[in-house]
């Protein structure tokens, strides 16, 4: 059964677009609707995927069909995060959380070198040209900036940071109006919507 | 058929490097890394401890305004605010955050400053209520301590953002602090603080949204720097002695740079250097 066709499609995001785009003149009641039903949608929406892409196939795929029973175990570990809804069960809650920072700090220790090993292996370029020469200077000098506990009194670590600056500036330059670009590109994306598909005044 | 006989040893399974590592590239060199690193934090953590000199960690532009900032939201008589989004409960960004909010925390709590916290995932919510929670009952005012200024709206990056941006409006934050791990959000974000007339302090890792943090926040930590920060805030030996181990690998690898760079100049052909690192 269809709720919403179409039109109906069109003219809520018309006028939830408007809504949100009021916010440039201040915050108001129809930007405050806008926001509070994304909020709202958007936690409706987190509880539906989560139950059906997570909770039912490990109930009835690994723990009925397939006999991993163990997995009870981490739904119950799971559920102990609720408990911080009763005061003097809380503490309970304290164990997936836990469990969970401790994941994340074996998973960073395994995995976080590898990108790094990867970029400076690329590193050792063969020095050909002024390009390549450039290149490993702006690398070292960019890595002497983030060498915080050797004095800058030396006037090689000092105009090495100096420059490892300077360098760091013209890069954010250049990636900031490269993106500026592509978010005007997506303005004009929401301009497109509302001209050509909701008030038909652009083909 | 020998064609054959090729492609079947290419898809059969390889075989554990040195007996007990996955074979894949960059495994053993990611463990030794492991181990030197492991083995630097660990001894001077422990010269830390023992009360030896470290040394200092250099100033770093923005961390001073932070008190700065909470002493104007205290005159004024409006909150600050400190968020992290993106970076979830294993992140280490998220780590370094905390190392913030404990600070944040504390000095509000001092001045009786309201602190509102926004985040973006519960769990993260969960552990930063513990870190307020334990800052103010470090003060000796359990009781200014509110939990419903600990805000997680959603996970979904812009219903945050559209979220949060109306919270900095209405409720008009005097300091906003973005610590952590941040995506295209950054800069709306940030600039909704500009046009509240915030003082806004950045740091993240995140290359991508830097420029974003530089063009409408007061001060940027860039990259590594908010790392740093979270040590040099908390005055911590443990961490000041974790930054000298960074320092320490730091140079280790400049040094590394300029041998694979001589060695690729040098003699082109050899790739000894860069097949050990593949290791």
């Amino acid at each position: 059964m269809t709720v919403i066709t179409p039109t109906m499609s069109t003219w809520l995001g018309v006028i939830f677009t408007l809504f949100a785009f009021s916010f440039l003149y201040k915050e108001n009641p129809f930007y405050r609707f806008a926001e509070h039903t994304l909020v709202a949608m958007q936690a409706a929406y987190t509880a539906v995927l989560e139950y059906y892409n997570y909770v039912k196939p490990a109930v009835q795929q690994d723990i009925l069909k397939g006999g991993r029973t163990w997995l009870i175990l981490a739904i119950v570990v799971g559920l102990l995060y609720y408990t911080m809804f009763h005061p003097k069960l809380s503490w309970l809650s304290r164990f997936p959380v836990s469990i969970a920072v401790g994941y994340g700090v074996g998973y960073n220790l395994a995995y976080t070198p590898r990108p790094f090993l990867v970029q400076i292996r690329d590193s050792f370029t063969q020095i050909k040209d002024v390009n390549s020469f450039l290149f490993v200077l702006f690398l070292l000098c960019t890595l002497t900036y983030f060498i915080f506990t050797i004095s800058h009194g030396s006037k090689v670590v000092r105009y090495g940071a100096i420059s490892g600056r300077w360098i760091m500036m013209i890069t954010f330059g250049y990636m900031f109006g490269n993106t500026v670009q592509g978010r005007f590109s997506l303005l004009l994306g929401r301009f497109l919507f509302l001209l050509k598909d909701a008030f038909h005044l652009v083909k | 058929m020998s064609y054959l006989f090729l492609m079947a040893a290419a898809a059969a399974p390889k075989g554990p490097k040195a007996g007990i590592f996955i074979n894949n590239n960059n495994v053993v060199a990611s463990f030794v890394v492991f181990v030197v690193f492991g083995f630097l934090s660990f001894y001077l953590v422990s010269r830390a401890r023992s009360g030896a000199k470290m040394p200092t960690i250099r100033k770093i532009a923005g961390l001073e305004a932070i008190d700065e900032a909470i002493g104007r939201a205290t005159e004024m008589g409006r909150p600050v605010h400190i968020s992290n989004r993106t970076g979830g409960i294993n992140d280490a960004q998220t780590f370094a955050f905390w190392g913030y909010l404990g600070y944040v925390a504390k000095t509000c709590a001092r001045y009786d400053t309201k602190l509102i916290n926004t985040v973006g995932s519960y769990l993260v919510q969960s552990v930063n209520q513990e870190i307020i929670r334990s800052a103010y009952l470090e003060v000796g005012r359990p009781d200014a301590y509110n939990p419903d200024d600990i805000r997680y709206y959603t996970n979904s990056q812009w219903a945050f953002t559209i979220a949060v941006m109306g919270m900095m409006e209405r409720e008009r934050p005097a300091a906003n602090l973005w610590i952590g791990n941040w995506l295209a959000e950054s800069m709306l974000l940030a600039e909704v603080g500009s046009q509240t007339e915030s003082i806004q302090i950045a740091a993240t890792y995140n290359i991508l949204q830097i420029p974003f943090f530089i063009t409408t926040c007061d001060f940027t930590l860039i990259g590594e720097e908010l790392y740093a920060a979270s040590a040099y805030l908390s005055k911590e030996p443990r961490l000041t002695g974790t930054i000298v181990a960074e320092d320490a690998f730091k140079l280790l690898l400049g040094a590394l740079i300029v041998v694979g760079t001589v060695v690729a100049t040098v003699s082109p052909k050899a790739k000894w250097l860069t097949n050990l690192v593949n290791q």
